[in-house]
């Protein structure tokens, strides 16, 4: 867990190493172990040769000079002259020079002959040998070989004494300097260098390619290999420490007749060249094959994680938001299909996302517009209440003008009928009275009539819109009841036309009705209503008729419309149309833009008041300046509710 | 494997060599002859020579000082080697071989004696361990004396005066040898110094032909004085036998000895190993193992001798 993180390339890269190392290794190993067991079998079989070679060599030294001494043991030896012995003896020592003495010794055991290289001759000395080993064991072996002595601690000699033939025979005695085996052992050739070396069967070196060894009596008894060679024990060849503590590969083989050890060793190091070139030669192959692995691995890691890291990459560039990242890991494998159901992915992802976008807007958009619905809905209520409360303060103001306006009225006909009434008296008084005075008071009178005429109209008017006002307190007092809507329409649409044509004779209009013949039986309130669609049709034919242009057409076109729960009655003409500012203020109580004294701007707020109060219904405006304008009544069908009635 | 270790080895041993150069000066080699170091003098022929085939200069590495068969001027010379620092001696001749032994303690010296018995002289306490400083060729073989005597004899049946030719400075053992070997032999002998030019002929002078020989025991340095005493020998019709093969043709009749060019190449390898670091006290001392006889057929012609079969069968060599 907390070791170090390994990229994806390096363990893969690390595995395939590990892989082709260990089986190079394993491989390695196998060849190694069968090369290294061949070579030091081989090496083995070659010193074992060798040390019998160098044992054969030096029999061969030893037979050679039996060979020759066995010249002088011919049986019709003992026959012949001293002379002629001595001269055998001297032909004998001229051939082997090895020996350094020689000893005739007959049959009795008494010395008759000796010749030395080193001494005079002795001839029949007479000395008695008889229980000498070496004139016993020649008697007894025929052929005997003493041990190896060392003269004066030194150089090592050895006996050899062979019997004659013939009976009673006699014995010659050879004394043989054994140094001369050095050239039999230095002329061996043990691998570079390598050595032969012999020790008698004690151990004590007799010969050695170092001649010091041998002269200083060495005794070699307690090296492993000897010990193990004179005990008879063990492997023929073994690894051992040489004389000098260098590892060697010995071998011996033994001389039987002498008892002698032949050593052949040869530094390890150089018999085994063979083994350390195989294992050169496999650690060589290793080597290379681990680096041919490290680069197949990191190329073949960066081919696999190439892929792997470019999906990486653009997953992460995806992951950051950039959808449309497509990957090109240009592999037909599993991770190119990877990369290809990743980049269907990516591309759905796209898709799902764009699709949101649509219909995120669609919902705003929805909602804006329920906002906006809403914040019409809240207008209007204000508005509702707004125009509710003034008709109330409406209603309430004329209610407390009407008295006043009662009395001015009253007084003003009362004044007019005694205006009427002084000038009937005035007649009646005739010509009592003073004609200027009378045209005076005619005079007065005049003014007096005109004042009271204008204060007549006036008043009225000034009635009139007291009793619009007071409209807005009558609410409730007609009666709700089922009326057919069609027919209402169609009498309040005669009605206007015929009162304003009665109003101005020369208004034409071209009036279209679209009614719903399915609408039947409306609850409503007639009166009501009618008073609305009167107003409306007023306002219609007053547009149209301030409407001025060349071939224009006045129309009006009334509409009414069976609906789901409700019934609608459109009213449009094509008049002037209604501007944006005056639109927003249509409703209000005394708004208007007729001329003075034309309208009193109660109309449409009135109407509003019955749709929307009375019937629970709707009044909605639509207008083109200077084309058409039409305004909708919605009227709920059923009961209204009881709050609203009231 | 071998071009490989090859490589290998040689940086190593130009990286070694430079090293080893520094830390060892070159070997130093004195060469001391009881007598003389001319061009003639076979042991120095033989043993400087081997010497120099490995590679010691005459005058830088090897230096040649002979006594002159004086004792003072030996003294002399060796002193002047000792101050050369060599690292190792060789010393030819029973003379050299002691004054070096004693003269100087340490120095490893190399004897090339034919006479002393380096035990009984207590130059080393055994053959086999010398244990001092003094190891190298000791034929000490006095009983050779007596053969030449025998060999002399068998050539010569009629000889009852025997002259030996005797150097003082190589000890008494071999003349004692022969002397005895005379006694036993019923002969009557005489001594002469082999540097002495009148010694010889003034012995051989009033003797008569045929009943008198001549044995020449070991003389170092005798090399360059052959001719002369071939000279007498021949003037004298005397036979003589002396104790090298190889100086057999200048007038002696036979020569029986060591095989000197083989015996003395052994000096130039003990050199060697003490060189190497060897301890002469543990490098053992070496006797011969090869022996000559050479006989001289135009002398015993001339002399009217018949060689015996036994003497021509012991021949290495026959000059005719």
């Amino acid at each position: 867990m907390s070791g170090p993180t390994l990229s994806l390339a390096q363990r893969l890269t690390l595995a395939f190493l590990g892989l082709v190392a260990a089986v190079l290794l394993v491989n390695g190993s196998i060849s190694m172990w069968f090369a290294y067991r061949e070579a030091t079998e081989a090496a083995v079989r070659v010193e074992q040769e060798k040390a019998d070679a160098a044992a054969e060599r030096v029999a061969q030294f030893i037979a050679e000079l039996e060979q020759q001494i066995g010249w002088t043991t011919r049986a019709d030896w003992a026959r012949v002259p001293m002379e002629q012995r001595r001269y055998d003896f001297i032909r004998l020592l001229r051939q082997a020079p090895a020996i350094t003495e020689l000893l005739f010794v007959d049959g009795g055991g008494h010395e008759r002959l000796r010749l030395s290289r080193l001494e005079p001759d002795v001839l029949d000395s007479g000395t008695d040998l008889s229980a000498d080993p070496r004139f016993r064991g020649a008697r007894e072996n025929r052929v005997w070989y003493g041990p190896v002595t060392f003269r004066r601690g030194s150089e090592p000699y050895m006996p050899v004494a062979m019997a004659h033939a013939g009976r009673n025979p006699g014995v010659t005695i050879a004394d043989v300097n054994l140094k001369l085996i050095w050239e039999v052992i230095t002329a061996i050739r043990v691998g570079g260098t390598g050595y032969a070396f012999v020790t008698d069967a004690a151990g004590r070196l007799v010969a050695h390619p170092d001649m010091s060894l041998v002269l200083r009596e060495t005794d070699l008894s307690r090296l492993p290999q000897v010990a193990s060679a004179i005990t008879g024990a063990g492997e023929r060849v073994r690894t051992a420490r040489g004389l000098n503590g260098r590892s060697v590969l010995s071998a011996h083989a033994t001389i039987p007749r002498l008892g002698w050890l032949v050593f052949v060793e040869q530094p390890t190091v150089e018999a085994l060249a063979p083994v350390y070139a195989a294992a050169y030669q496999t650690l060589a192959l290793l080597s290379l094959g681990v680096v041919l692995a490290l680069g197949a691995g990191v190329f073949l890691a960066r081919r696999l994680t190439g892929p792997i890291r470019a999906l990486q990459a653009g997953a992460e560039r995806v992951g950051q938001g950039d959808l449309t990242q497509r990957i090109d890991v240009g592999a037909a494998d599993e991770i190119g299909t990877l990369a290809l159901r990743f980049n269907e992915m990516a591309a759905r992802i796209q898709e799902a996302q764009e699709t949101l976008e649509a219909k995120v807007e669609d919902r705003t958009r929805e909602l804006a517009q329920s906002l906006d619905e809403l914040r019409a809905a809240q207008d209007r209520l204000v508005q509702t209440e707004k125009l509710a409360s003034l008709g109330q303060l409406t209603a309430g103001i004329a209610h407390e003008i009407k008295n006043p306006l009662n009395f001015v009225n009253n007084f003003a006909d009362l004044s007019r009928e005694l205006i009427e009434e002084l000038s009937s008296t005035m007649e009646k008084a005739g010509p009592a009275l003073d004609p200027a005075l009378r045209a005076d008071v005619e005079e007065v009178c005049g003014t007096l009539r005109n004042n009271l005429d204008k204060i007549t109209t006036h008043g009225k008017r000034a009635d009139s819109i007291v009793r619009n006002m007071l409209a807005h307190s009558r609410e409730g007092k007609s009666e709700r009841r089922s009326v057919e809507l069609n027919a209402l329409v169609e009498e309040a649409l005669n009605l206007a036309w015929h009162g304003t044509r009665a109003e101005r004779p020369g208004f034409n209009i071209t009036l279209e009705k679209r009614l719903d013949a399915g609408l039947g039986q409306v609850q409503i309130f007639p009166q009501e209503l009618t008073r609305v669609l009167l107003n409306l049709f007023g306002n219609a034919f007053y547009a149209v008729q301030n409407k001025e242009g060349v071939g224009f057409q006045p129309h009006l076109l009334v509409t009414t419309e069976q609906r789901s729960g409700s019934v609608v009655v459109r009213v449009r003409d094509n008049g002037t149309g209604i501007p944006e500012p005056v639109r927003t203020r249509i409703f209000e109580p005394f708004f208007t833009t007729k001329p003075p004294g034309q309208g009193t701007g109660l109309g449409l707020s009135l109407s509003h008041d019955i749709v929307v109060r009375q019937h629970g219904g709707e009044l909605a405006v639509a207008t083109e300046p200077g084309a058409w304008t039409e305004f909708t009544i919605t009227l709920p069908r059923g009961p209204v509710l009881e709050g609203r009635a009231a | 494997m071998t071009p490989r270790r090859t490589a290998l080895a040689l940086p190593l041993a130009w990286l070694a060599r430079p090293a080893r150069a520094q830390l060892r000066r070159p070997p130093r080699v004195g060469y001391l002859h009881s007598v003389s170091i001319g061009p003639a003098n076979n042991a120095t022929r033989l043993i400087v020579g081997a010497l120099k085939a490995r590679g010691l200069v005459e005058g830088q590495t090897i230096f040649l000082r002979a006594g002159r068969g004086e004792p003072a001027i030996l003294a002399r010379v060796l002193d002047e080697l000792v101050a050369i620092d060599p690292d190792v001696l060789v010393a030819v001749g029973a003379p050299a071989v002691l004054a070096a032994a004693q003269h100087v303690r340490r120095l490893p010296v190399v004897g090339v004696d034919l006479e002393t018995d380096p035990v009984a002289a207590g130059l080393a306490t055994s053959v086999a361990r010398p244990g001092g400083h003094v190891t190298g060729l000791f034929l000490d073989q006095p009983s050779m004396a007596a053969k030449w005597l025998d060999l002399l004899l068998e050539l010569a049946p009629t000889v009852r005066h025997v002259v030996f030719i005797w150097d003082a400075m190589t000890g008494p053992h071999q003349l004692h040898a022969a002397t005895a070997q005379a006694m036993r032999r019923r002969l009557t002998s005489d001594v002469v110094n082999p540097f002495d030019p009148d010694a010889l002929p003034s012995a051989l002078a009033t003797r008569t032909p045929g009943t008198t020989g001549v044995v020449m025991l070991t003389a170092p340095g005798i090399t360059e004085h052959l001719p002369r005493i071939g000279v007498s020998l021949r003037a004298a019709r005397v036979p003589g036998v002396t104790f090298l093969p190889n100086f057999v043709g200048h007038g002696f009749a036979m020569g029986y000895g060591i095989d000197q060019a083989h015996y003395y190449a052994r000096a130039a390898a003990i050199v060697d190993r003490i060189l190497d670091g060897d301890d002469p006290g543990a490098i053992p001392i070496e006797r011969p193992t090869r022996f000559r006889f050479a006989i001289d057929v135009r002398i015993t012609d001339a002399l009217g001798l018949v060689v015996p079969n036994t003497l021509l069968a012991q021949a290495d060599e026959v000059l005719e």
